[in-house]
């Protein structure tokens, strides 16, 4: 039990180190496809940190949705967008405001949340006996969390809890999703060309078969011939490469 | 400070969650950003799970909550990049500098 | 009968209608062109058969009748509409209905070719019941109501031939000078009721107690202050009646169509000036400063118009200018307190003023449009019953015995008596009375025609009404002189005790009239037939009193020079200060606002990260604050 504690700790602290240096790395390191895969190694050591604080199954789902789909979306994103190298478009020298604001920000909230919690105004213990120190052993496995986590990980319970008390936001978790994936198709469904083109005035008009605009517009039509198939020709690449 | 117990996770989470801000405030590529955002969300996803924990164990609702965030937060993200593609495809670039759209 | 008294209302009310019939009808084009002439008697004539009527149901001892009903609320103000009636306003309501009936019957004729015929007859019938009304108006609010729309009227018909510049500009120049006026009259009412509004109880402004409600404003004003409301007041009737120095307009007006200046600016609106101080007598008398300005204000204008009228070759323009001197001596008949025989005057001119213009206006038709009197002459083979009236209405005027205006302005000059100098002032301007009236006289009907048309008398329409003019012009005066056994004009129009000796002083009539006499010879040799006197060497003799007579005292050089030098330069100063100062402070606030929305612009970049920081920033504050409180 002593060996299994320190044990404990011990993973605590690394998982914390991978966490938060994985974290800065994702923000501060200039190539975005590290920084995917940074973000990668921060989920896995998140995940690390829920077995330590017995939720198995959410480390599972955490590995699985986040170590596994988001990141590979995220890489997708980056492959579509980043037509030039993946890394921070950066060019030139950023103005301080983009960095020093917002540092600025950021540390006044993480130093104000951590003065918070140290403060006795919020000493935590006052409110709940239990907070502080994890419940005794003997007292903690007539816990049914604690029974149920002892006994398949949590999944029964989380299963159960899932489908009677937490239906109805279950439910509606899955509508949100059904939602957002039709949303994502609508939203980056690639127009069709014919499609694409009809907000340009000069094919429409051509189409019209020539207003007073259109003849004025067909010189310049002609002119941008090349340049339309261009245009095409660089879509059908990146339709491949989807 | 060997006894690992929830100020540690809280204030872990924080600088976290400090750090995803620094990150949504400051990144100029856009997929960085997204990616701070997971971050954030993923520290309050280590709190939910933290106090259920440490605070009441009768049943495992923190869990289910941070069930909850890690379905929206991953619908957040698949909207969001195809957003993402769709402004790319728009302007062709995916610096923050340049989607200056939120202009009346 | 009871109803006739009650509903003496009417009387406005019927000229109302025919305007209304006219304007809706010729908008419609339902009435026929001719019509207005038949219309606008018609409601004239059932006028005038009302007021008889009243006047024969009225007696015997013609008490004031007054019956108004509340018409605005304003706080504890109340302020009413209604009808007033005692022997002044049953004098105006006669003269106007009567003189308005002729000169209506004799403006078919005279604008019967012209292309604003009807509009001509709606204007008249618009100014028939606004001038009846103000007659009957029951409170001075009232009075000033109709007042202001006698003015329009007045605007409106003296603009008749707008197309013409020199109308237009006269138009503008008549509703100016009446707004000086005006102004001063209102400020003069408020004044007065503001006095008598919280101490006195009676109704506000209203005829019928006025002297009860001056002596209050008396006492809470004090002295001074009563004396300022009344000189205010006054003028009204200063700018109405085209007294020093509000004068300027009653020459231009003549550019208005002859009817009108026979009926508005000889006999009714303008006397409405004096109509007004007879119905604020109880405030004036009891302000002996404003009575003696008033006084003076009267005499000065009867003589320098008088001086005007002499170097005048514009028939109308002569004309205009004896009308301006015989409402000076009215007014000044008002200022030395003889009340009475300052509105026989005005009842006696109304009469003669009208039939002269008319008979001008007769003049002008015949001679195909002309008022240059250096162009006419022996009028009196051509039209001879013009050249009859007239010389009864010159007669008249001069005050030569037994005709009316002999009665009426002696009367006001042996009141006067009291006062030498305006006593002189009036026998002199009766002797300039006398001299330029048969200069006109002379001018016009006597010696050779200088002109190149060919003159003819006016027709019968015209001609009629001129007649039957002439017939009041020359007897009411003596008629009611008292002489006769008939009861005198004083019995019936009289305010509270006489305050001077009314009656005729026949020392001083033969004194005034031997200075029209005078006038009349002095005329006779410079115009009349032989030409014993030249009148080309009497100007280049006299030739800076001529050459100030001629530009009529400078007043419109004055005048011209204060807008040009004074005015102007004012205005100016106050668009520069207007445009620099105040748009100044206004387009600082527009610039600070702007450069503070500039300011806060730059927040609203259209990045969504900077919205987070502000959004961020902002939990943060609140969140330090709220521990702080907390």
């Amino acid at each position: 039990m002593e060996n299994l504690t320190l044990l404990n700790q011990i993973s605590f602290w690394l998982f914390a180190i991978m966490m938060i240096g994985g974290a800065l790395g994702v923000v501060f390191h200039k190539s975005i496809v590290y920084s995917a895969l940074l973000l990668l190694v921060t989920f896995l050591s998140i995940a690390g940190l829920f077995v330590l604080l017995n939720a198995p199954f959410i480390a599972a789902a955490q590995i699985l949705v986040y170590g596994v789909g988001l990141t590979i979306v995220l890489i997708f994103g980056i492959m579509l967008t980043g037509d030039k190298p993946f890394v921070d478009p950066v060019g030139q020298e950023r103005p301080k405001r983009y960095w020093l604001i917002p540092g600025v920000i950021a540390f006044a909230f993480m130093g104000f949340l951590l003065w918070s919690l140290l403060s006795p105004n919020y000493n935590f213990t006052a409110v709940n006996g239990l907070f502080l120190e994890r419940v005794q052993p003997s007292i903690a496995e007539t816990l049914p969390g604690v029974q149920a986590i002892i006994a398949d990980g949590g999944v029964t319970h989380i299963g159960l809890l899932l489908f009677s008390k937490y239906l109805l936001p279950f439910e509606l978790a899955s509508v949100l999703l059904l939602l957002a994936m039709i949303g994502a198709i609508i939203l980056s469904k690639r127009q069709f060309p014919e499609e694409e083109a009809e907000g340009e005035p000069h094919v429409s008009q051509d189409l019209d078969g020539g207003a007073m605009e259109g003849k004025s517009c067909c010189s310049l039509n002609e002119g941008n011939g090349n340049l339309a198939s261009e245009n095409f020709d660089s879509e059908k690449e990146t339709l491949g490469v989807h | 400070m060997f006894n690992i117990g929830l100020y540690h996770y809280i204030a872990l989470t924080t600088i976290l969650f400090s750090i995803g801000l620094y990150g949504v405030l400051s990144s100029r590529n856009a997929i960085r950003l997204l990616m701070c955002i997971e971050l954030m969300l993923n520290a309050v996803n280590i709190n939910l799970v933290a106090f259920n924990n440490y605070v009441n164990m009768n049943d495992l609702s923190g869990q289910i909550f941070s069930i909850f965030i890690l379905t929206v937060s991953a619908a957040e993200a698949s909207v969001g990049l195809a957003i993402l593609i769709a402004l790319y495809r728009r302007r062709s670039t995916a610096d923050m500098e340049r989607f200056n759209l939120l202009k009346w | 009968m009871t109803e006739l008294i009650q509903n003496i209302w009417l009387i406005p009310i019927y000229p109302l209608i025919a305007f209304a019939i006219i304007v809706l009808g010729r908008w419609s084009k339902i009435l026929p062109q001719k019509s207005g002439a038949a219309l606008v008697v018609g409601s004239t004539f059932l006028g005038l058969v009302h007021t008889l009527l009243f006047l024969s149901a009225w007696g015997p001892h013609y008490e004031p009748i007054s019956v108004s009903a509340p018409w605005l609320h304003a706080g504890s103000l109340t302020l009413s509409m209604g009808y007033y009636i005692d022997a002044a306003g049953m004098l105006m309501l006669l003269i106007v209905t009567s003189v308005s009936l002729l000169i209506q019957i004799y403006t078919h004729g005279y604008m019967y070719h012209d292309p604003g015929y009807s509009r001509f007859y709606a204007y008249l019938a618009l100014f028939n019941f606004s001038m009846l009304s103000l007659v009957l108006s029951s409170n001075l609010f009232q009075m000033y109501v109709f007042w202001e729309m006698v003015g329009v009227s007045s605007y409106l018909l003296i603009g008749f031939w707008f197309t013409r510049p020199s109308a237009a500009a006269a138009a503008t120049k008549a509703f100016l000078m009446n707004r000086i006026g005006d102004f001063g009259l209102l400020t003069g009412i408020l004044v007065l009721l503001y006095f008598t509004w919280n101490w006195w109880p009676g109704p506000v402004l209203s005829f019928t107690d006025m002297s009860g409600a001056a002596q209050v404003a008396l006492h809470a004003a004090g002295p001074v202050g009563f004396t300022i409301m009344a000189l205010l007041i006054f003028m009204g009737p200063v700018a109405k009646s085209a007294q020093i120095p509000l004068h300027t307009w009653l020459p231009d007006a003549m550019e208005g169509p002859t009817p009108i200046s026979a009926l508005i600016h000889a006999a009714t609106m303008v006397a409405a000036g004096v109509f007004l101080i007879a119905r604020m007598y109880p405030v004036f008398t009891i302000s002996p400063v404003a009575m003696t300005v008033i006084a003076w204000v009267g005499g000065i204008t009867a003589f320098v118009a008088a001086t005007i009228a002499i170097t005048q070759v514009d028939i109308k323009k002569a004309l205009a200018y004896s009308t301006m001197s015989q409402l000076g001596y009215m007014v000044m008949a008002m200022g030395i307190g003889a009340y009475a025989a300052g509105l026989f005057h005005l009842m006696t001119h109304a009469f003669f003023k009208a039939m002269l213009f008319l008979c001008s206006g007769s003049v002008i038709h015949g001679c195909h449009d002309e008022q240059d009197m250096r162009k006419m002459g022996g009028l009196w083979k051509h039209m001879p019953i013009t050249a009859a009236t007239y010389l009864v209405g010159t007669i008249a005027i001069t005050g030569v015995l037994p005709f009316s205006g002999f009665w009426s302005k002696d009367e006001i000059i042996g009141a006067s008596i009291s006062q030498p100098l305006l006593f002189a002032i009036g026998v002199v301007t009766a002797g300039l009375t006398a001299f330029y009236m048969f200069r006109t006289y002379f001018m016009t009907f006597h010696g050779e025609y200088r002109g190149h048309s060919h003159p003819h008398e006016s027709p019968k329409v015209m001609w009629i009404p001129l007649v039957a003019l002439a017939i009041p012009s020359a007897l009411i005066g003596f008629a009611l002189s008292g002489q006769l056994g008939l009861p005198s004009f004083e019995h019936f129009v009289h305010y509270g005790v006489s305050l001077v000796e009314n009656g005729p002083n026949f020392a001083v009539m033969g004194l005034s009239m031997s200075f029209a006499i005078g006038g009349y010879v002095l005329a006779w040799l410079m115009y009349g037939s032989p030409k014993l006197i030249s009148p080309e060497r009497l100007k280049t003799t006299f030739s800076p009193l001529y050459e100030l007579l001629w530009n009529k005292w400078y007043f419109d050089n004055a005048y011209f020079w204060i807008a040009k030098n004074v005015y102007l330069p004012f205005a100016a100063l106050s668009a520069w200060f207007d445009r620099t100062i105040i748009d100044g402070i206004v387009g600082l606030t527009a610039s600070t606002v702007n450069a503070s929305g500039g300011a806060l612009r730059t927040l609203q970049n259209g990045r969504v990260q900077s919205y987070l920081m502000i959004f961020f920033g902002a939990i943060l504050t609140l969140a330090i604050v709220l521990m702080w409180i907390v």
